[in-house]
């Protein structure tokens, strides 16, 4: 199993965003990201880890691996990799010691919480990003294009399939598991599923009309991929 | 005897012949790339997909079944004008072929590949030797150790070579260690020409590094040309290459993507044409680029189109640069010299002195480490000392796990503090940036023993200017030593840039008058010699009382004389004042930045505008503005001062509620953001807990209880704690139930604590059903409760459909609902 083990490279301009902090940051919110920026360095150990499988079949509304007993299900999920030959596994987090960390300022230090917690987030898409790109380059090197990343409760792709991705990826090597509902334990962790495709595809989502998609990050909603297809009324 | 010597004569005349040859060979390859600018090839993954590999096959393994479609790749490059083609080995290492049972084909593979180039290009085109990364990054980060990886990649180079490639061309690395390991089997198990080239996102590999990094370690490693290849187009590598051009005179060769097609708006979109990509030769051209290729998705008509471009071109003149001495991490190059300012090495890190270290490396407690380095770092040190010299434990294993540790964690360069060679060695494989070793001596056995692992592994050496009599008095006998060790490094390949000179300081208790021969070394070494300078600084204080005086006012001498940098305790702030004002008269920081920023006039606007102006009016508005810009510090003091004039109460009222207020609304106008929202809230929690202490107990108003919580499955508190704080700053009784909680716990406690709202907070689609069974649970029980929602999923529809009495888009919103429902259930008492 191929492990993703990077330093983490994360700017302060990334992480406005996450904060929902749209113009220029005041002096004290600056000094809290500063903070911030130099704890998640300290409490991160971003892992990440993916496995690459064979189309079976296509079945109505439903994508059938090889030798993988996850089933990418849903309109959405099946238009999205109607044109892929394999399909990539990915999975990333942070680690424990963010939650643990979040939990012990959660009560006392509210807002130095809701920063870390956005600059966890930032943290976990941009390390995800980073595999991406990682993951891409090899697709593109073999011929193919690679989609965007499609994640369990994306679109009509229900959650609960999270259980069965991370048993086929084996997320407990790198401590990841769900809750009973299915929501990703340590929290600031992704899961997501690559195409390999034959032909150029938008590196985008396809409409996802009948959207039930549980955001993750609602503080980024509207700069999230899925914006422009998300039936939220966040967005 | 006669005979035998012929022998040898004729023998030692062959090997001769033998390395002249291999010398002309080389040189063939390395006398074009510096006369002339080459052309490479352009893709291969895609044109084989068009000669028909199959889905999922192996592009290598496929080829030895498929030679003559490979070939027609070949040709079709060489035809459009390549004059370096590529092998098909971009996958052909151990660890990639593993993934089709393949490791045993490595060999065969490689040699196949290269003679399929062969046999198209003759004599017309040189013959690159393709090696891609592994998939793996050496350990830390990835499951191999650094030296696995150099075992992997030696089969494939040696097998390149064997096959006769012209060069190896180590391409598309996206990590700097990686390519290290294989640039270190290139180098030391083929005898030819290397060039290496990483990709870059950003302006930074995968794993941190910017191209002026990037080539000082490639440099130092002994590549011939360097470069960045796929990555993205064209444009996107011109920033990327002129960054090498100003940190390196090497050659640079450079392959953009042409970009592979994407659809937009359901058109396929061609990111680089031809001619699009050819434009881009002139700028290339002008930056020293010797060699130029394109990557993914481009094709024979790309490189037709460059090479009409590229014979357009007058070759233009590249000015060598002359650059200082640089010490590299992975993610960070620090350099020395002449107009550089001095640096500060942290000594901290050593067992020696240090029983809390020396117990850190007895019990493998790195965090301990790790917090010693973070400590130096944040109090100024621009590089950290390494020794790990503890009697009776494994100095390699000890030094490779701390090397491994701190450059994980730290981006300063680390100086090796180790001078057993086969310790420093293990050190030095898992570096992987250029690390000073500290270190050599005047002594010929550390001279023989350290020298080639400099050069070997990259690094610079720290030589001491002692020998086997000792350290010398007199400052020309500690020149003459200097000076030995210099040619020394130079004969060992080095340069004098890697080169720095520790004059030596010895304890001023002994004899004061040596500290100022130590001095006078300095003034001669750098002037006669011209490579710099450093000291270990502390020992000059030993056995002295006020350390901190000695330690500064020799260090002021010191870099007065030139000295380039200290190995010091970054703990005495006098080191980084002393270095900053030194700098500044040495004429090191001519507009004197780096002293204004030392001194904090010069600092990032949080840290200058956050420091309280104790001097402001006592007033409300002043009270106002501190609120506003979540200033806590001079909160206390300023109502201390507002109390001798205002009653508390008054206070609350015209001071501190329109500021919490105004807050609100200037958040609900997206004028400030949430993170301001929470600030100014924690400041007024300060003022109202200060405030309570002179408010009788009776004449506080009881605003009302809130149970607030997450609802049952869901893990999310971080929005529920939000709404939490700010009705607490409102002056509400809020008791949270954290997160997870069942619907009966949230029913029992409000009944407990008689409360009169439930707040329920839920941010997934799956877990915000949970709302609907508490809603429905209180309604059965008849409770006089009110029930308000809110989290990312949910929605003002979903809050009336479920029976909710009110919903907060965010947490000033659930204030005001809040404030609404118990005004309106307070109107209910009332009538």
């Amino acid at each position: 199993m191929p492990f993703f083990k990077i330093p983490l490279h994360i700017k302060k301009q990334d992480v406005l965003p996450f904060l929902g902090i749209t113009t220029a940051p005041s002096p004290q919110e600056e000094n809290l990201i500063d903070i911030c920026l130099h704890e998640i360095k300290q409490k991160a150990h971003p892992v990440g880890i993916w496995k690459t499988y064979e189309i079976k079949k296509f079945e109505p509304n439903k994508i059938i691996l090889e030798n993988c007993s996850l089933i990418l299900e849903g309109d959405n999920a099946s238009e999205h990799f109607k044109t892929c030959e394999k399909i990539t596994l990915l999975a990333s987090t942070l680690g424990n010691e963010i939650d643990i960390f979040l939990q012990s300022l959660g009560q006392e230090n509210p807002a130095h919480a809701l920063v870390f917690d956005g600059i966890a987030s930032a943290a976990i898409e941009t390390f995800t990003e980073q595999m991406d790109t990682y993951l891409s380059s090899d697709i593109r090197h073999k011929g193919y294009f690679p989609t965007a990343r499609f994640s369990p409760g994306y679109g009509d792709w229900p959650l609960k399939w999270q259980k069965e991705f991370l048993e086929n990826i084996g997320g407990a090597e790198i401590n990841l598991t769900t809750t009973p509902h299915f929501l990703l334990q340590p929290i600031k962790s992704v899961t997501a599923a690559l195409g390999w495709s034959k032909i150029p595809v938008e590196r985008s989502y396809t409409s996802t009309n009948q959207a039930t998609k549980p955001c993750r990050n609602s503080k980024a909603c509207k700069y999230c991929k899925l914006a422009p297809f998300c039936s939220s009324k966040k967005h | 005897m006669t005979r035998q010597r012929t022998y040898i004569d004729l023998l030692t005349h062959f090997q001769l012949k033998l390395v002249e040859l291999e010398v002309l060979l080389v040189s063939k390859f390395l006398t074009a790339i510096k006369e002339t600018i080459l052309l490479g090839d352009g893709a291969m993954g895609t044109m084989l997909v068009k000669e028909g590999l199959p889905a999922g096959y192996n592009p290598e393994l496929w080829m030895l079944s498929n030679p003559e479609k490979v070939k027609n790749i070949h040709k079709a490059y060489l035809n459009a004008g390549s004059q370096i083609i590529q092998t098909n080995t971009f996958g052909a290492n151990r660890l990639k072929l593993k993934e089709y049972n393949a490791t045993t084909k490595v060999k065969e593979l490689n040699i196949t590949a290269t003679r399929l180039v062969k046999e198209v290009v003759g004599n017309n085109a040189f013959i690159a030797g393709i090696v891609g990364p592994t998939g793996h990054f050496p350990a830390p980060l990835g499951e191999y150790t650094w030296l696995q990886l150099v075992d992997i990649f030696r089969e494939q180079v040696e097998a390149l070579q064997e096959g006769g490639a012209d060069f190896i061309f180590l391409e598309t690395f996206s990590d700097l260690g990686e390519a290290r390991a294989a640039l270190f089997a290139a180098k030391n198990y083929t005898s030819l020409p290397v060039a290496c080239s990483l990709t870059y996102t950003d302006g930074h590999t995968l794993t941190g590094t910017a191209p002026k990094t990037a080539s000082v370690v490639l440099e130092a490693m002994g590549a011939d040309i360097i470069g960045a290849n796929c990555s993205t187009g064209a444009k996107e590598l011109l920033p990327i290459m002129e960054a090498y051009r100003n940190t390196t005179n090497l050659p640079l060769l450079v392959e953009p993507n042409a970009g592979m097609p994407e659809l937009v708006n359901g058109k396929t979109v061609y990111h680089e044409t031809p001619q699009a990509m050819s434009n881009y030769i002139n700028s290339f051209v002008h930056l020293g680029v010797k060699l130029i290729g394109a990557c993914c998705g481009s094709t024979p008509d790309h490189i037709r189109a460059m090479a009409e471009k590229l014979q357009e071109e007058e070759f233009p003149f590249i000015k060598k640069i002359v650059f200082p001495t640089r010490l590299a991490s992975r993610t960070k190059t620090v350099s020395l010299g002449i107009g550089e300012l001095p640096q500060l090495i942290g000594e901290r890190i050593n067992p020696t002195a240090r029983k809390i270290i020396s117990r850190a490396f007895h019990e493998n407690n790195w965090d301990t480490i790790l917090q010693e380095g973070y400590a130096q770092v944040e109090k100024g040190a621009h590089l950290l000392d390494l020794n790990v010299g503890v009697p009776g434990l494994d100095e390699g294993k000890l030094l490779a796990q701390g090397v491994r540790q701190l450059q994980m964690s730290l981006d300063v360069p680390l100086v090796l503090d180790c001078t057993n060679p086969e310790a420093l060695e293990k050190g030095l494989q898992e570096y992987q940036g250029k690390a000073l070793i500290n270190s050599v001596n005047g002594e010929s056995k550390s001279l023989e023993n350290i020298l080639p692992l400099a050069k070997k592994y990259g690094a610079a050496v720290l030589g001491l200017t002692l020998d086997d009599q000792g350290i010398p008095e007199k400052a020309e006998d500690r020149l003459k030593i200097a000076e030995r060790i210099v040619n020394r490094a130079l004969e060992a390949g080095l340069s004098k840039k890697d080169v720095i000179i520790d004059c030596l300081v010895m304890a001023a208790a002994t004899n004061p008058i040596l500290s100022l021969e130590t001095i006078r070394a300095i003034e001669l070494v750098k002037k006669q010699l011209g490579v710099c300078c450093v000291l270990g600084l502390s020992n000059v204080s030993h056995g002295l009382p006020q350390r901190s005086w000695l330690n500064n006012t020799f260090l002021s001498l010191a870099l007065g004389a030139g000295l380039d940098a200290a190995i010091a305790n970054p703990n005495d702030s006098r080191i980084s004042e002393t270095m900053a004002s030194c700098a500044f008269l040495t004429g090191r920081d001519p507009s004197a930045q780096n002293y204004l920023q030392a001194t904090g006039k010069i600092l990032v606007t949080s840290t200058n505008t956050n420091r309280p102006d104790h001097n402001k009016p006592v007033s409300f508005q002043t009270l106002h503005e501190y609120i506003l810009q979540g200033q806590k510090e001079p909160l206390v003091p300023l109502l201390e001062k507002l109390l001798k004039k205002e009653e508390p109460l008054a206070i609350i009222n015209q001071g501190i509620i329109p500021s919490l207020e105004k807050v609100g609304d200037l958040f609900a106008q997206g004028n400030v953001f949430l993170p301001q929202l929470m600030l100014s809230g924690e400041a007024v929690k300060i003022a109202f807990a200060y405030l309570k202490k002179f408010i009788p107990a009776s004449t506080t108003e009881e605003k009302g209880t809130i149970v607030v919580g997450t609802v049952k499955g869901d893990v999310h508190d971080i929005g529920k704690n939000i709404v939490k704080a700010l009705l607490e700053n409102h002056g509400y009784n809020v008791v949270d139930l954290g997160k997870n909680v069942p619907a009966a716990t949230f029913v029992e406690t409000a009944k407990k604590e008689h409360a009169q709202i439930i707040g329920l907070s839920a941010l997934m689609t799956t877990t915000m059903v949970e709302m609907d069974t508490i809603i429905k649970q209180v309604r059965k029980e008849n409770l006089p409760l009110k029930i308000i929602v809110g989290g990312a999923v949910v929605t003002e529809d979903y809050a009336k459909q479920i029976g909710a009495d009110g919903y907060g888009k965010d947490a000033v919103a659930a204030v005001k609902i809040v404030q609404k429902l118990l005004n309106s259930s307070k109107l209910l008492r009332n009538d």
